[in-house]
């Protein structure tokens, strides 16, 4: 395209086709942000399943790491400078609103849990549906497979958790939902960044 | 049928390029629609001045860390303009078929 030449019909849709489809393409993730808040997840829900089997007196207290942990991604990635983005396309203001969306019914869970308004099964079980939620969405943003097949996982990771007679195999339950719809999407999505972005 | 005229600010392959590729998005880099359309800086600069003028295009440029950076984003006239650029190009192609 370095000079003005007279364009026929065919041309001129072929240039749209191919303009379009270059601008499809433009919602990504690095696949960092998964990868971590998994890794985060995995080892509060394992620490609790550790605790719950050698009788520890607290518990929660993976959690209660895992949440302060948490809190310092969150307010780390609300102050950190945001990286220089080239385009921006109306689909990440729509995932911009989601994950906001995301964290405000999560925190909305997480407090439940912690006044007792319910029990933590019952938290754990709306936590991975939320969690299944934000996969699913994401996933068909970005066309990432592994990332649907996580929010299926945890759908049915939701249902086990109606199901275990323990809590201890709730906890079991969570760590393997996690692994599936975030840490093994993360690492995909990152290897998947890194091929396209060298 | 009726043959409708074709937009003679569209009807060039830059200009057009440029106008498909912003209908997509919120809004792009000049660095962006030049790597995506393969055009000079130059030449790009000239024909983004002209959609520009012709309302097409909103062109805003800042700084940001020290750089200057140059966005543009399609208007509702560019929409329209290349809704009916793509209507006239079907009737133009359903004519000559």
């Amino acid at each position: 395209m370095r000079k003005e030449e007279p364009l026929s019909g065919e041309q001129s849709m072929q240039i749209i086709h191919q303009m379009i489809s270059q601008a499809k393409n433009n919602y990504s993730e690095n696949g960092v942000s998964w990868l971590l808040w998994g890794i985060l997840l995995f080892l509060a829900s394992m620490s609790t399943y550790i605790f719950i089997d050698i009788k520890a007196s607290d518990i929660f207290m993976g959690w209660n790491i895992f949440g302060v942990a948490s809190i310092i991604l969150l307010l780390y990635r609300v102050f950190s400078k945001p990286l220089k983005k080239q385009v921006k396309t109306y689909v990440d203001d729509l995932m911009k609103m989601v994950d906001l969306g995301f964290i405000a019914c999560m925190g909305i869970v997480i407090l439940a849990i912690n006044i007792n308004a319910v029990s933590p099964r019952a938290g754990f079980c709306f936590l991975l549906m939320l969690f299944a939620f934000l996969m699913i969405i994401k996933g068909g943003a970005i066309r990432s497979r592994s990332l649907q097949v996580g929010a299926v996982v945890n759908w049915l990771g939701a249902l086990g958790i109606l199901l275990v007679p323990e809590f201890k195999h709730v906890m079991l339950i969570v760590a393997a939902a996690v692994l599936t719809g975030y840490i093994i999407p993360g690492i995909l999505l990152m290897r998947k960044y890194k091929t396209t972005n060298k | 049928m009726e043959f409708k005229e074709l937009d003679p600010i569209l009807h060039s392959q830059l200009r057009l390029a440029v106008i498909s590729l912003l209908i997509g998005l919120k809004e792009a880099e000049f660095t962006f629609i030049k790597e995506k359309t393969n055009a000079t800086a130059g030449n790009l600069s000239v024909q983004i001045n002209k959609l520009k003028d012709a309302d097409y295009i909103e062109v805003t440029k800042q700084f940001k860390d020290n750089y200057p950076q140059t966005m543009c984003r399609i208007t509702p006239k560019g929409i329209d303009a290349f809704e009916k650029y793509v209507q006239a190009l079907q009737s133009y192609m359903n004519i000559t078929k």
